[in-house]
């Protein structure tokens, strides 16, 4: 089987859409779900899942083991959105694959025995799922994934029983958050069976106007069905909102968006000390001023990558820097080298 | 008459039960239905052997063929067989557990647990459905696909578990009737068990 991970990625939406991702969850047939199993069958269930794994080499996955890497090493994946929060926490034996590219992790021993994580950028949905299903059939080959007739993927959590699927979208929506118009947003996701939620996933806050959204339905709904679902009815739409929203303000408030951006330009070229917080606050508005043609001269994808390298775990693997204080003045410095600011202070020159 | 009670293996069931004679947590519950009049005794296992009553049917010999299953449901008789606090057989886990942990602890929960479970998956799922939705989608490449008057029999059963626990004993009546109707034309395959 061939996978797409070389296909080309349609950019028509990068101003709206940052990830997308397509998640499968399996478990192993006869095997006590990871909750429940000791230490023994936890390792027995890794090395089963990552022996199949490392006898695909088409697949390409670099390994990365919690209990042996570096805290930093994880930091990094975590902001990839490569592997989640909870595959950092204490716990059972686990392990996780990547690509370098980004198209493709696995996680081994999280909720589940496995998730498969694929992925595409802007309006990559069906991309990250042809890698997501490209990945689990050739898994299905050498994998007795537990199944059933009506239920379908037996997993831990009943939320995810059926097709296993989580389809998220990372999505910036700056302009539909300035018009007060998220709570709006908020509601129209509900009613189509859609979850809503900050950054980082679960329970966190949206920052840098980041929000992630997500298929709760995983019973009895076929995954392209699925995915059409998704891309047709509800992304089209809130790329349509977000762009209107720009749209207006630019026209009735522009004073007070050009504001906005040229004071968060102005802070990101200058300031001496960025906290992780306060650089993605302000990076959002940039990637918004570009977005809508109010700043030239900066490409969007440079405000998007940024938005990632301002992140802790990728400053210290790029500096070394662990303590928070240095890491302020190491973020600091990146930005304003890359936004062409003002030069180093004299005394560090 | 028909009446179910069942023992529960040591603290796996803190539901908080207490025993009705001497107030010790109870682990034998005896749910009786009679006339769609339901009756609940909670004992603690002495008390329960001092009324006579002990677990039926070992866990051994619970059947995991839903066939096997459908017919002891038919064989309790005119009166419905309500079974408190079910537990997996594969790995022990309770409702309780689940509720604390909003995590199963095996694939086989999903059977044991199904009464339960049922209400909760339909909420998670799709509030509006009064059924659950059959899975569409992926399936294991080497899965085979049950007869159809098994797969029909499998979703009667879970029909009727629901309705028992939903307590609308005339739609149990029904379903039960039909299982009934349905296991007889399907005697070649009761018999190749």
């Amino acid at each position: 089987m061939i996978l797409p991970f070389e296909q080309h990625e349609d950019d028509a939406l990068l101003d709206v859409v940052l990830i997308s991702r397509a998640r499968l969850a399996r478990n192993i047939s006869g095997e006590p779900f990871v909750n429940l199993a000791n230490r023994e069958e936890q390792l027995r269930i890794r090395d089963g899942i990552a022996s199949a794994l490392r006898g695909l080499p088409e697949l390409g996955l670099h390994w990365f083991d919690p209990e042996t890497a570096p805290a930093a090493e994880g930091q990094v994946l975590l902001e990839r959105h490569l592997i989640s929060p909870k595959f950092l926490e204490p716990g059972p034996h686990r392990l996780a694959g990547y690509r370098d590219d980004a198209r493709l992790s696995v996680m081994i021993n999280e909720e589940d025995h496995l998730r498969i994580q694929g992925y595409g950028l802007a309006g990559g949905l069906s991309l990250a799922w042809a890698n997501a299903k490209g990945c689990e059939r050739l898994l299905d080959e050498h994998l007795n994934f537990a199944f059933n007739e009506q239920l379908g993927y037996l997993t831990a959590c009943p939320t995810n029983v059926g097709t296993g699927i989580r389809l998220s979208l990372m999505l910036h929506l700056p302009g539909i958050s300035l018009i007060g118009g998220m709570d709006r947003m908020q509601h129209a996701a509900d009613d189509l069976n859609l979850e809503m939620r900050g950054t980082s996933g679960e329970g966190s806050e949206a920052i840098g106007h980041l929000h992630q959204i997500s298929n709760r339905r995983t019973l009895g709904v076929d995954e392209e069905d699925l995915l059409r679902f998704l891309e047709d009815d509800f992304l089209s739409r809130v790329v349509r909102e977000e762009r209107r929203a720009r749209d207006a303000l630019l026209s009735t408030r522009r004073e007070f968006l050009d504001d906005r951006v040229q004071r968060a330009l102005a802070m990101l070229r200058h300031a001496r000390l960025l906290g992780e917080r306060e650089a993605l606050d302000l990076l959002s508005e940039l990637r918004l001023g570009i977005a809508v043609g109010l700043l030239s001269g900066i490409p969007l994808e440079t405000a998007s990558q940024l938005m990632q390298r301002v992140r802790s775990g990728h400053l210290t693997r790029s500096t070394g820097c662990t303590e928070e204080e240095p890491l302020r003045i190491q973020r600091a410095d990146l930005v304003r080298r890359e936004l062409g600011g003002d030069a180093q202070p004299p005394e560090q020159a | 008459m028909e009446t179910s009670f069942r023992e529960e293996p040591g603290q796996t069931y803190t539901d908080g039960m207490q025993c009705d004679e001497c107030g010790k947590p109870a682990n034998v519950h005896e749910i009786r239905v009679e006339n769609g009049m339901k009756t609940e005794r909670h004992l603690c296992s002495e008390c329960a052997a001092k009324a006579g009553l002990t677990a039926n049917e070992p866990q051994m010999d619970a059947p995991t063929n839903p066939v096997e299953m459908i017919k002891q449901v038919l064989a309790a008789g005119p009166e419905i067989e309500v079974r408190a606090a079910p537990e997996c057989p594969t790995c022990g886990s309770t409702f309780a557990r689940f509720r604390k942990m909003a995590l199963l602890g095996c694939p086989d929960c999903y059977q044991a647990l199904q009464v339960p479970l049922q209400p909760l998956i339909l909420r998670s799922q799709a509030a509006e459905a009064r059924e659950l939705p059959e899975h569409q989608g992926l399936r294991p490449s080497n899965y085979k696909s049950p007869a159809q008057p098994t797969k029909t029999l499998i979703r009667l059963e879970r029909e009727l578990q629901g309705a028992i626990h939903a307590e609308q004993y005339e739609r149990a009546a029904d379903l039960r009737d039909k299982i009934r109707k349905l296991s007889e034309g399907a005697e070649p395959l009761d018999q190749a068990e």
